[in-house]
């Protein structure tokens, strides 16, 4: 059962939604009796701003005495959030009828949220009014978690975790400019108030020394307006980067003996990028749109956000009264599946209404479990082969971020912030493309040589985005030690390339890169960089409807999951650079996520291509062994498989008369 | 917190078998296969913002020129709105109290329609149960009762503040429960409400009885008297089967038959009202 804990320090990255202040006194416990009695032992509920204010009848300490009687962990999300279920998603309704706390898009339109019970405007983060709110906000938390703690005693802090998520940050978007890429457009809020503070926020950075070096009027040529776009992504992120540490930092100060857990959620059904798609279905007295829900999956889950330097999970919210209850069960469990693979394999989860979860079968139930206690248990990652630095998380990265993502997939990773190199993205990346509207300074690019220095490629703009110390840092790099090493190449668009410790580092033209943007340009010059890297995609489906999500597994090898966001069965050759083993992989994550330590090997079939017959909304998992041999041995004669004639069991995703099988 | 306005068990109420329930791409036969076509598009200066049709992939319409969807679904009943049309009616209806009421005024929103919805030869309109009307094949998913209330006839009849507490009972469940039912008098049995004020729809959820003691609860007539002092209007118990809620729900016009139901008892009215009845009649019998 979800929530069983064999290992107690493993959290499972399958958590289900409770809120409490969506029952009354008795249904609570109906259902806090039901949840235990079916096997839950850790729920998460939203902590709506309006509820917290008007708790005259402390619903939420009751809460959590109700759970801690019941031996049952809470996470409370304390941080404002859409597709809350609340009315405007649990934000004061004095504080939408301020205009000049109302967020405004790029567009200038006031960003929109459509999450039931009604569609709302999103209120302006950077706006003081706002702040001063949110503070007494967080303050009145705090007093119910003080008062919970000393009523309920120790049960009750054992069991309880606050949750900050990055709130609605992500959602200051144009609908028009996300309409076909979930992330395209600049992102950010575009209020009055948020244009003040923006303007005080510019002149502060740029009095810093560095930006006034080698005169102090030299600092003006930062705040020219052809400046404006790129110090606006820059400010939005440090607004985004500086609430998050602020909120972090007042739970923290509190000293309250709460867990205190970082999270990126995100709701792709209250996304802008699906509002125009949201009203139309809405109008259309429809179901939602499934291909549009997957898509913004895929967007969200290669952008990594950080708190204090430190990367935060991933997670995805699947609302209990938005689009996602419209869909058909195969749909939410190939969305559920989707979203467990992409966020969990990088230390995140989805978060599920309980009931929608129980709705579904028993049989996909504990295939999902099964995969959610693997992950967790850290036998699956996702390995970021290559990094993107763009100055704004949420805005749209760029011509060569699109064909970074395009040719990597899951394993490609924008970031925000090049602190992202010291952690475990910095181990795995082979490669580093810098957005040519980054401004870097010196210590940026001491930083980023280091890096390059370990046996990595780092491709940076030559632009005029560099601070006059860190100019002079890459000519004395590029003019001094590296200039022996150094070749002008051409590849799309020119750049010299230096060898520096076992690493290399790239010089592209961002000017030439700018004036002969075309889509052959950046496939050229990508394909140039990720050779140099030696970065390649770990395999390929030759019908481009299929999605692969590819795993590194802790034990060797890979864990390759084929899905088919289609209602069609789908067949289609699934190819690798070099010859491989392929195994079921289905009936060994149950068996690991039922705690058996050496699951059985299947017998496996080695070779270049394979076919493979997808079933529709199914999840095919395979295990990928790479074979040093193979060449040696002149392994030709394994030639093509048919995978699609091995039919003797279920993909993850599918229904099966046979539960404990792997094949359709 | 007390929501009033509980969209989760409003899909469950009123599209009892799933919502939206079945989708009409998925439906056989012409006259649905009619409606399944359908499509509608946000564009912005001639060019698609967002193109969708319930059941179909089709994301890579995003971008394209508008012309080029006519000219590829000709012959599909296009439903085309204007972005700053939509934007500016979608701003407006956020002052409206629930999603419901904002989804109704976004259908306001100024549109287009192609030229296939007048060509819809008469002869199909037999074979479709769903007129051929836009604002049919626009919004096909109406209740019988939301609907029927909103229509202006009703609306001049009933009061303008009046509430409808549901009382549904599931007979399967009671009767997998035989003779411990009585010991559960609960289980099978499911309530909720809905509160008009002002001729809309203001509030919707299951209704909080808390305050009234067990057996008070059970009795009908107890709760309809506690719904309208608490919420200050006139309140209309209606206590009828699960299953039959559940069929009437996926019929357009099955007032007919529930008027025959009220008139066997199978329906129940609480308190019994000659005028409601009379208005149930009206419509099963003459259709008006």
């Amino acid at each position: 059962m979800l929530g069983i804990q064999r290992n107690p320090s493993v959290r499972l990255p399958l958590r289900i939604l409770v809120n409490y202040w969506e029952f009354r006194p008795t249904a609570l416990v109906e259902r806090l009796d039901d949840l235990m009695q079916r096997g839950i032992t850790e729920i998460v509920s939203f902590v709506p701003w309006q509820g917290v204010e008007a708790d005259i009848s402390h619903a939420l300490t009751r809460f959590l005495q109700l759970a801690a009687e019941r031996r049952l962990g809470v996470s409370l999300i304390v941080s404002p959030e859409v597709g809350v279920a609340a009315p405007s998603s649990g934000i004061p309704r004095d504080v939408l009828a301020k205009p000049e706390c109302l967020a405004i898009d790029s567009d200038g339109n006031p960003c929109v949220s459509i999450a039931s019970p009604q569609a709302h405007a999103l209120p302006s983060l950077v706006s003081p009014e706002f702040q001063k709110r949110y503070q007494s906000y967080l303050q009145r938390v705090d007093h119910f978690l003080v008062d919970a703690l000393k009523r309920g005693g120790e049960g009750v802090g054992e069991r309880v975790s606050l949750i900050l998520t990055g709130s609605f940050w992500k959602y200051y978007r144009s609908p028009r400019a996300s309409a076909a890429d979930a992330f395209g457009g600049p992102a950010g809020e575009y209020s009055s108030v948020a244009g003040i503070q923006f303007r005080n926020r510019v002149e502060q950075r740029y009095s810093q020394p560095e930006y006034g070096e080698p005169s102090p009027s030299s600092a003006n040529r930062w705040k020219l307006k052809s400046m404006e776009e790129i110090n606006r992504r820059w400010w939005m992120q440090q607004s985004e980067d500086e609430f998050r540490e602020r909120a972090a930092q007042f739970f923290g100060r509190k000293a309250l003996s709460i867990p205190l857990e970082q999270m990126e959620l995100f709701s792709p059904e209250s996304d802008p990028s699906y509002l125009f798609q949201r009203v139309l279905a809405h109008m259309a007295g429809a179901k939602a749109d499934f291909w549009k829900l997957s898509s913004i999956v895929d967007a969200a889950a290669v952008r990594r956000s950080q708190v204090m330097g430190q990367p935060t999970a991933p997670w995805l919210h699947w609302s209990g009264s938005g689009a996602f209850s419209s869909l058909s069960s195969q749909e939410k469990q190939f969305l559920i599946l989707k979203s467990l693979l992409l966020t969990a394999s990088q230390g995140g989860g989805v978060i599920l209404d309980s009931e929608d979860w129980f709705a579904l079968s028993d049989a996909f139930r504990r295939r999902a479990e099964a995969l959610a206690r693997s992950l967790a248990q850290g036998d699956y990652r996702l390995r970021q082969k290559a990094c993107y630095w763009s100055p704004h998380l949420w805005s749209h990265g760029g011509g060569l971020w699109e064909e970074l993502q395009q040719r990597l997939g899951s394993q490609a990773r924008l970031m925000a912030s090049p602190e992202f190199l010291r952690g475990e993205v910095g181990q795995d990346a082979g490669l580093l493309v810098v957005d040519p509207r980054v401004i870097l300074t010196r210590a940026e690019l001491v930083h980023l040589l280091a890096w390059t220095r370990g046996g990595r490629v780092t491709a940076i703009p030559r632009s005029h985005l560099y601070t006059e110390r860190a100019r002079a840092e890459l000519l004395r790099v590029t003019q001094g030690e590296l200039s022996g090493g150094r070749l002008d190449l051409h590849v799309g668009i020119p750049f010299e390339l230096y060898i520096t410790g076992q690493g290399k580092l790239l010089v592209y033209d961002s000017a030439a890169l700018e004036k002969t943007a075309t889509p052959e340009v950046y496939r050229q010059f990508m394909q140039a960089l990720l050779g140099l890297a030696s970065v390649e995609s770990s395999c390929a489906m030759g019908d481009r409807a299929l999605e692969v999500i590819a795993l590194e597994k802790k034990s060797g090898g890979q864990g390759v999951f084929i899905l088919n966001p289609g209602a069609r069965t789908l067949d289609s050759d699934l190819h690798f650079a070099d010859d491989v083993m392929v195994e079921d992989l289905g009936q060994q994550i149950q068996q690991e996520g039922a705690g058996v330590l050496e699951a059985q090997a299947s017998s496996g079939v080695a070779a270049r291509r394979f076919h493979l017959e997808v079933p529709a909304w199914g999840v095919l998992p395979l295990q990928v062994r790479e074979l040093a041999w193979s060449r040696e041995l002149s392994l030709k004669s394994l030639g093509n498989v048919d995978l699609s004639k091995q039919k003797d069991g279920a993909p993850l995703g599918r229904e099966s008369s046979r539960s404990d099988s792997l094949w359709n | 917190m007390e929501l009033n306005q509980d969209w989760r068990t409003w899909q469950a109420t009123v599209f009892p078998e799933s919502f939206p329930a079945r989708s009409f791409a998925d439906a056989s036969g012409e006259g649905s296969a009619r409606t399944a076509g359908a499509l509608y598009c946000v564009q912005e200066q001639g060019y698609v913002l967002a193109l969708f049709a319930e059941g179909e992939r089709l994301l890579e319409w995003t971008g394209a020129s508008i012309h080029e969807v006519r000219a590829q679904f000709q012959g599909r009943v296009i439903f085309e709105w204007q972005t700053k049309d939509l934007e500016a009616k979608l701003l407006e209806s956020l002052a409206e109290p629930h999603l419901l009421a904002q989804i109704e005024a976004w259908r306001e929103t100024p549109r287009s329609e192609s030229e296939a919805l007048q060509s819809i030869p008469s002869r199909r309109r037999l074979w479709a149960p769903v007129s051929s009307e836009p604002e049919a094949i626009l919004a096909p998913r109406k209740q019988f009762l939301f609907e029927t209330l909103a229509q202006a006839w009703w609306s001049r009849v009933l009061p303008s503040s009046f509430g409808i507490f549901f009382r549904w009972e599931d007979q399967k469940a009671v009767a997998a429960l035989g003779s411990s039912a009585s010991l559960a008098p609960r289980a099978g049995v499911r309530d909720y409400l809905v509160v008009y004020r002002k001729g809309k729809l203001e509030q919707f959820g299951v209704p909080d009885l808390s305050f009234l003691g067990v057996d008070r609860r059970k009795d009908p007539s107890e709760v309809v008297k506690y719904l309208a002092d608490r919420c200050l209007v006139p309140v209309q118990g209606v206590l009828l089967n699960e299953e039959d809620w559940a069929r009437w729900s996926e019929q357009k016009n099955p007032w007919r038959e529930i008027a025959w139901a009220v008139q066997s008892s199978r329906v129940q009215l609480v308190p019994f009202r000659w005028g409601i009845v009379s208005l149930i009649a009206l419509r099963g019998l003459l259709g008006i």
